[in-house]
């Protein structure tokens, strides 16, 4: 019953991960590859800042990148932080430009400033040509980028994700939920034991 | 009746302490390192430390606690050790860090619902201390 009930949740991951064919790039490493982490973050909550520039980017890079595991990226913004609806759409919508990890790091890294200000789109302008930044608007009113915004909230309350960041590990089929920021030493040390030569 | 209450809190920490070391054996150490890491309190080393002796350290006291052996010493072992994780707990908690309790394995948030757990437990420890105590100077 365990069993059928992670295989689901799987299939429900895949299903839910962003399309391969829109050269995304929230989504890194091989579908195959024999551990996925699934990420749900909140561009408005500072532990996920921290998480994202200290772990998650070398995480990136290590393994996923390097073809060793499967990192995906979904959206999870919380009820009470005021902009961080608008700061995942304008993400998801930079994604389609190919520019989702330039986007993200520019949300992180000045964080502080627009949680304050809900300058959200200054922010976003910054690491985008004039011409992006035109094709940016028009792709954040698409309704897919907000129900896809929707499915990755349904899909983290259904995987019972109480609070971000929470990485869920899959490997051997079955999820392992790690919540809060950990250090990279920690996470890729438990990483190299399940990832396989 | 004190006897009854010491044997009844003695069992209900043994039990405890227990199972909280066999849901922690049972997975990776490192999966428990990442669960003391989320704390963000403790150095690499001291996470990786604990990470592989403190299963093996509530192991052996909820057996020697169900046994009802050294029980003066072991109860304030016991209440001494939850006393420790009550206050990280605590601090955690109002500090606003959303992270995995920890306490029993995976996928467990810190929450005022483990605050209220932990809290009832080391109120059974100090209990158990003081009937303990009792009993040895009478």
């Amino acid at each position: 019953m365990q069993l059928f009930a992670s295989a689901l949740l799987l299939a429900a991951l895949v299903i839910s991960a962003p399309a391969a064919q829109t050269k995304s790039t929230r989504a890194a490493g091989p579908v195959t590859a024999a551990v996925r982490i699934d990420l749900f973050s909140d561009f408005q909550c500072p532990a996920c800042k921290v998480l994202h520039e200290q772990t998650i980017k070398r995480v990136k890079e290590e393994f996923a990148m390097k073809g060793k595991l499967r990192l995906v990226h979904h959206d999870f913004p919380l009820p009470q932080h005021k902009y961080a609806r608008q700061a995942a759409i304008l993400a998801a919508a930079a994604d389609r430009l190919g520019k989702y990890d330039d986007v993200a790091d520019a949300l992180f890294r000045q964080q502080e400033s627009w949680s304050q200000s809900g300058n959200v789109d200054a922010v976003v302008d910054s690491v985008l040509t004039p011409e992006e930044r035109k094709k940016l608007r028009e792709i954040a009113k698409d309704p897919a980028i907000l129900a896809g915004i929707e499915r990755d909230v349904q899909l983290g309350t259904r995987m019972k994700v109480g609070s971000t960041p929470t990485m869920i590990v899959t490997h051997d089929g079955k999820p392992n939920p790690v919540v809060g920021v950990v250090n990279y030493t920690v996470f890729s040390k438990y990483l190299n034991t399940i990832v396989g030569p | 009746m004190i006897r009854r209450v010491t044997l009844a809190l003695r069992l209900l920490l043994g039990a405890v302490f227990i199972y909280a070391a066999y849901t922690k054996l049972r997975q990776s150490w490192l999966l428990f390192a990442l669960s003391i890491d989320s704390y963000q309190l403790l150095p690499e080393w001291a996470v990786f430390g604990l990470a592989r002796t403190l299963p093996a350290l509530e192991l052996a006291l909820g057996v020697l606690l169900v046994a009802g052996v050294w029980l003066r010493y072991l109860s304030i072992a016991a209440a001494a050790i939850l006393a420790l994780f009550f206050s990280v707990m605590v601090v955690s908690y109002f500090r606003g860090a959303g992270i995995d309790c920890g306490c029993f394995g995976l996928g467990e948030p810190l929450s005022a619902k483990t605050l209220f757990r932990d809290g009832v437990l080391l109120a059974a420890a100090v209990v158990l201390v003081a009937y303990t105590r009792h009993r040895s100077n009478p």
